[in-house]
């Protein structure tokens, strides 16, 4: 194989697509519907949440016998980010003898449609849903359907729909991709790095166009490495759900982009019965899954997150060095005590969570550093984990505020205790004055009137488009209350 | 005047095997396979271009230098730059506006919003287009700006003059009540956020005519204007839509915005060009619905009867008129909703901003007058400490010996009145007065949660309040296959409207739906079509199918007679056939083969216009409306005092559609109406920064419901009713109506704030209810 290729080939509908002098930055909602003429696919808002655009991208599992699916918004993602995977789209879901899947089936028969512009991103999402949870509860359904905006059914008939459709079970709802899984396997790339005859490290592949600029996307961390050292400054790209933005929002066009989602070992999860270390590809999804048992509260908030496709492609790592002054993720990590592992050019240090930003959208990264994973702390005994985020809307939106606390409870005394907070402050961070507050008191001893008066003190006082500071301010000392165990305080 | 005690007897048998049937949306199919063809996926013709538009980045100001302030070398010198085009390139008149022409579609030189389209940049491909448009200079000479209604009130900055409605002696009875309550509230804008965005594909063709494909619910409002802008005639510019991604009311007049964009730069350039607005600017460009202040001095019995009320309703309508005159005379008209108000004096204030010239939106001022109402009967009952349900049953309209109780504040007799069995019927179902026993128990105990319920009803008029629009034209085609293709001048924006008119057309024509197919809507099929709007696309589109297929039954019967051995009176059309009474049969394939070897006419346009109707819209008298629709729902939230955050426990609706053409749609739109009514009364906020730009101009920032916002227990039930008025089958019409549903949900989270603190003092919530507003509520009323 070239060293480097202007070509992403990906499998569509049991076939080959090898799609070539194609902008980097193409979305995979634009290749389908411009380049490919496949226009069931929709465009609604171009920012990853109505979920019009939801296609399903396949990816061949470990033993190369089955094709693992996610739920993406296609118009976030960019295209040789599917090298080597599949894609279902709404055309995908008919049978070969034309008939409907069930989904679609129940769709029609549920009265589920009525402009019809939502429905394939509807129809997507809960094909989707079915390929791993056949037979899901309601609350399930509204869960896969978070990030789907439907302005005329009202919803009922679709979640009616859903019910509906999985009675047909699990092998009636499969997906039919037995003419991908022999296409899939040509296209894999080797998981091992690949060596020039010289000797020389390949970074494969690598989508060049012709003004020089490039996306590659290395296999391994030697590769990473490597690929940052051929381009300095380069942007890194995991679940495209900002760089994506930027794509659509502000035509930005990067020079260099290094996509992790292929790294092997940043896609990986390692399990201590003191921490998880969580890679910085590992998706939001998957950190929910590994967190839900121990901190319930942190995998509400993750939950809450954004939709399955957000959360399927959308990383931990990502969220933190994106650095938003209201990501949810950062209140929680930072209660809990969790570490960044930061990596730059092959060397690794360690910084503390809480340690990490200096300032609004300002961090400790240096040039070229990444965050190669995040430590999360696993429950011990006697360990209290409170999280709540408070937004407009109840699921999929983004936090007037987010709180956590962290602590243990010893002789009715609060004992150990990490708060920290989103939304009224310039960024996430612990809030030491409250910290101290607390610290060794019994929670029932606590007046609203002391937390209001370091509330007042600790957050500077700013009114947002999330919320005033009135608000913001009087949420966050009654969700310090009700942290402690202690809510009627706020009444008094 | 008695209401009928059963209308039933006034009606005749159902029509047809289809009429009343379930059947699944026309397109239920094409939709999930996603080969529903919208306006952006109509395969592109060779040489296409894209259009992208250049905005105004302030709320007033003035264009200065030459080009209307565009510096046009330097957009034409962006990658893939085809073509620039301003105002002074229009060659014949530039106006977007729907009623009043008082609205450029780019800019001439004063800008009067944040978001003004000024150019149109035509190039090589949509990215480029848009790239180059967001680098655009413009020279602006900034202007101050007028952006709230408390800031043109206080200016008496007027976009049309304020109106009146006058019954009785308001200010003597308020001056004689027992009791008297005065107070402030507000309604919210709301966008529209139909899925599909706005789009246009303009396609020049020979000796200079034009093809618009839109997204649009009024094509020949697009047709008229792309005419007038072109120097063309109306016949010169054919418009064609097929389906809307949904319209709301925000396809009805902002439409023409973007086709008239796109039909210019074709026209210019000969060449096809499309225009697609991102959300982005589809939000910054767009109206929404008018936010309104109501002020109000009621004054009431000990019963909480009404005895006078002085309103005042002032809303924010943007630059230009837009439908701002007839929103905010349905918003006077419905400021009575379901109670019989003796004395009352309102007015309304139009006021000119520089924000977004707001627009329709189902309801059209409705929603708003009702809110202004229902709130008055929400804090009446406080007041008094009573239920608020008593309060609204005191006061709603009945038949008494004197005909008032049963006449609106504008002079109208309301001849079909049943709120009060709906009201009686929604209390019933959804077991109101035990679930208000427990609601006070549950907030008896619980501190940091509160219950709240509530039932509001609603009346709903049914007509253009521009009477001359309330006509309609339809097109049917039988082909000699059998096969019936019927053009009317509606469109379809997902409310079903085809599928009830080919259920409609099947069952006068005595056929299968399956022959049946309705095509898309096109301007040059049938002329002079009003908007699909007013939720009257079924009444006038298919009373005017009706009057076609009456007239090819007529033609057809005497063919049929003579194959059938009787005589054309004897002839029964049905199953999918003629048959005589000797039960002879003959398919309608072959009817229609016969008829066309005959020579008999198969094509037939049909004519529909409203009877009865006709008011002074100056002074806001007479017969607005040919008929209303009722509804009536209750809903049940809890709220967590603590944040704000709640949640809707269970919704229970009973609406009457008259007699329903098809239950299942007609059930999809008081489900779809009720939610993006709470939508509108809770989580959807537009925000503005001090300078006027929109800031929620995304899904990211600006809310609407989900799916787990919807109730696990929502019950709908459609009311057992009948329209006295014969419209096809009978049906009342369902498009705007059920928005008003929703009321339930703001009026339950203002009885759950009430729990706060119980008593007399006013609940201080205004819409939209916010986590954020019902928490401050909340904090208010206990410090009170």
């Amino acid at each position: 194989m070239s060293q480097a290729t202007n070509t992403v080939r990906v499998v569509i509908d049991g076939r080959i697509i090898e799609a070539q002098g194609l902008r980097r930055t193409t979305t995979v909602l634009d290749f389908l519907r411009e380049h490919q003429h496949r226009s069931g696919t929709k465009e609604g808002c171009a920012e990853g949440d109505c979920g019009a655009c939801t296609v399903l991208v396949g990816t061949l599992n470990t033993a190369g016998d089955a094709v693992d699916y996610i739920a993406v918004n296609s118009c976030m993602q960019l295209l040789p980010t599917l090298d080597g995977k599949s894609l279902k789209t709404v055309e995908s879901l008919k049978r070969a003898d034309g008939s409907l899947h069930p989904v679609q089936q129940a769709l029609v028969g549920c009265h589920g449609t009525q402009c019809g512009f939502c429905t394939p991103g509807f129809a997507m999402s809960l094909a989707g849903l079915m390929q791993v949870l056949p037979t899901p509860s309601r609350q399930q359904v509204n869960d896969a359907l978070q990030g789907n905006l439907c302005r005329c059914t009202g919803y009922r008939p679709i979640v009616d729909a859903a019910l509906e459709a999985s009675a047909a079970g699990a092998a009636a709802l499969k997906l039919d991709d037995s003419a991908d899984l022999p296409l899939l396997r040509q296209i894999r790339r080797d998981a091992a790095p690949t060596y020039s005859l010289d000797g020389e490290l390949l970074v494969q592949p690598v989508v060049r166009t012709r003004k020089g600029s490039s996306f590659t996307s290395p296999a391994n961390l030697a590769e990473l490495d490597k690929a940052l050292q051929d381009a300095p400054g380069a942007t890194l790209l995991a679940g495209s759900t900002e760089i994506g933005l930027q794509v659509n929002k502000q035509f930005h066009r990067p020079e260099h982009i290094v996509y992790l989602g292929n790294v092997a070992e940043l896609q990986r999860v390692q399990t201590t019965p003191a921490a998880w270390r969580v890679g910085a590809s590992v998706s939001l999804e998957r950190v929910l899954t590994l967190v839900h048992a121990d901190w319930p509260d942190f995998a509400e908030v993750l939950r809450r997150f954004g939709s399955p496709p957000i959360r399927s492609t959308a990383t931990l790592a990502g969220n933190i060095a994106n650095g938003s002054p209201i990501g949810d993720s950062m209140p929680c990590l930072m209660a809990l005590g969790a570490t960044l592992v930061l990596r730059r050019a092959g060397r690794t240090r360690r910084v503390a969570m809480d340690a990490f930003y200096t300032g609004m959208k300002a961090h400790v990264l240096q040039a070229d550093e990444l965050i190669e994973a995040v430590e999360i702390p696993r429950r011990q005994a006697g360990e209290v984990f409170v999280a709540h985020k408070v937004s407009k809307r109840f699921d999929q939106d983004i936090s007037a505020i987010c709180a956590a606390a962290r602590y243990t409870l010893q002789d009715g005394r609060l004992r150990g205790l990490r708060l920290a907070v989103n939304g009224v402050t310039p960024f996430p961070q612990r809030v030491p004055a409250l910290e101290s507050l607390l610290e060794g008191r019994a929670p029932d001893s606590i007046t609203a009137a002391e937390v209001d008066a370091v509330v007042a003190t600790a957050f500077p006082a700013r009114d947002g488009l999330r919320g005033t500071w009135a608000y913001r301010s009087l949420v966050a000392r009654n969700l310090v209350l009700r942290f402690i165990g202690n809510e009627e305080a706020a009444l008094a | 005047m008695n209401a009928p005690e059963s209308l039933k007897s006034l009606l005749p048998a159902a029509t047809g095997p289809f009429s009343g049937k379930e059947v699944a949306h026309e397109s239920a199919v094409l939709h999930v396979s996603g080969e529903a063809t919208f306006t952006d996926d109509i395969p592109e013709l060779r040489g296409t271009l894209y259009a992208a538009l250049v905005t105004s980045p302030v709320a007033h100001g003035r264009l200065t230098g030459p080009h209307n302030g565009v510096d046009k070398a330097a957009l034409l010198a962006e990658h893939g730059v085809v073509a620039v085009f301003t105002a002074e390139d229009i060659p014949g008149e530039n106006n977007c506006g729907p009623i009043v022409h008082d609205d450029p579609f780019l800019c001439p030189g004063e800008l009067n919003y944040l978001g003004q389209p000024v150019a149109v940049v035509v190039a090589r491909e949509m990215v480029y287009a848009r790239e180059a448009a967001r680098k655009a200079k413009l020279s602006i000479e900034e202007l101050p700006a007028i952006l709230t209604i408390e800031q043109a009130l206080e200016a008496q900055s007027w976009v049309m003059p304020s109106k009146t409605v006058v019954r009785g002696d308001a200010a003597a009875a308020l001056a004689a009540a027992p009791h008297r309550l005065s107070g402030s509230t507000r309604t919210g804008q709301q966008e529209q956020f139909y899925l599909e965005g706005q789009v246009s594909y303009a396609v020049p063709r020979e000796d200079g005519q034009l093809t618009i494909y839109t997204s649009s619910q009024h094509p020949e409002g697009n047709q008229k204007e792309a005419a007038a802008a072109l120097n063309l005639q109306t016949k010169d510019v054919e418009v064609i839509c097929r389906r809307m991604g949904g319209g709301f009311g925000g396809k009805e007049g902002n439409a023409s915005i973007f086709s008239q964009s796109a039909a210019l730069a074709a026209f210019l350039l000969k060449k096809p060009v499309k225009l697609r607005a991102c959300r982005d600017d589809d939000m910054l460009i767009t109206g929404k619905r008018h936010d309104f202040r109501i002020d109000y001095d009621v004054g009431f019995d000990d019963a909480g009867r009404v005895l006078g009320l002085d309103l005042m309703l002032a809303s924010r309508c943007g630059p230009t008129m837009d439908y701002s005159g007839p929103v905010n005379d349905r918003a006077l008209l419905h400021i009575d909703n379901t109670y019989y108000l003796p004395n009352v004096h309102v007015v309304g204030h139009r006021c000119r901003t520089h924000t977004q010239s707001s627009t329709a939106f189902r309801g059209f001022g409705g929603p708003q007058g009702m809110f202004a109402i229902e709130t008055v009967m929400d804090e009446i009952a406080r007041h008094l400490g009573k239920d608020p349900l008593a309060v609204r049953r005191a006061n709603l309209y009945h038949a008494s010996a004197d005909p008032a109780t049963l006449t609106t504040q504008y002079g109208q007799q309301i001849e079909d009145w049943v709120g009060d069995q709906v009201i009686a019927e929604v209390e019933a179902k959804a077991d109101y007065a035990v679930r208000r026993a427990e609601v006070a128990a549950f907030n008896a105990a619980h501190k940091t949660v509160k219950r709240g319920l509530a039932l509001t009803p609603l009346k709903f008029g049914i007509s253009f309040t521009a009477t001359l629009l309330n006509q309609a034209g339809a097109l049917v085609n039988i082909f000699n296959d059998g096969s019936v293709a019927v053009n009317h001048g509606g469109t379809e924006m997902g409310q079903g409207l085809n599928t009830k008119i080919a259920q409609l057309a099947a069952d006068e024509l005595g056929i299968s739906v399956a022959r049946v197919r309705v095509t898309a809507t096109d301007t040059l099929k049938v002329p002079n079509a009003s908007a699909t709007a007013a939720s009257s696309g079924f009444d006038l589109n298919g009373a005017a199918t009706r009057h076609a297929c009456e007239q090819l039954r007529a033609r057809l019967a005497p063919v049929a007679a003579e194959a059938l051995g009787c005589t054309a009176e004897q002839v029964v059309f049905g199953g999918d056939g003629v048959s005589s009474p000797t039960g002879q049969f003959l398919d309608f394939k072959t009817l229609a083969n016969k008829a066309w070897a005959a020579r008999v006419g198969l094509s037939q346009t049909g004519f529909y216009r409203t009877p009865e109707i006709g008011y002074d819209p100056l002074k806001l008298q007479g017969r607005a409306f040919y008929y209303y629709c009722y509804g009536a729902s209750v809903s049940e939230v809890e709220l967590d005092l603590l944040t704000g955050e709640w949640r809707l426990l269970r919704a229970d609706m009973v609406h009457d559609v008259g007699r329903s053409i098809n239950p299942a749609i007609d059930r999809g739109q008081i489900e779809g109406g009720f939610i993006q009514g709470m939508g509108w009364l809770t989580m959807e906020e537009c925000l503005w920064d001090a300078k006027g730009k929109l800031l929620t101009h995304g899904p990211s920032t600006y809310k609407i419901p989900v799916a787990s916002d919807v109730p696990e227990q929502f019950n709908v039930h459609l009311f057992d009713g009948r329209n006295i008025k014969p419209t096809p089958f009978n049906i009342k019409a369902t498009g705007e109506p059920p928005l008003m549903l929703g009321l339930s949900v703001f009026f339950a989270l203002k009885d759950a704030v009430g729990a706060v603190r119980p008593g007399p003092a006013p609940v201080p919530l205004v819409s939209p209810a916010t986590p954020e507003r019902l928490l401050l509520a909340a904090q208010a009323l206990r410090r009170a």
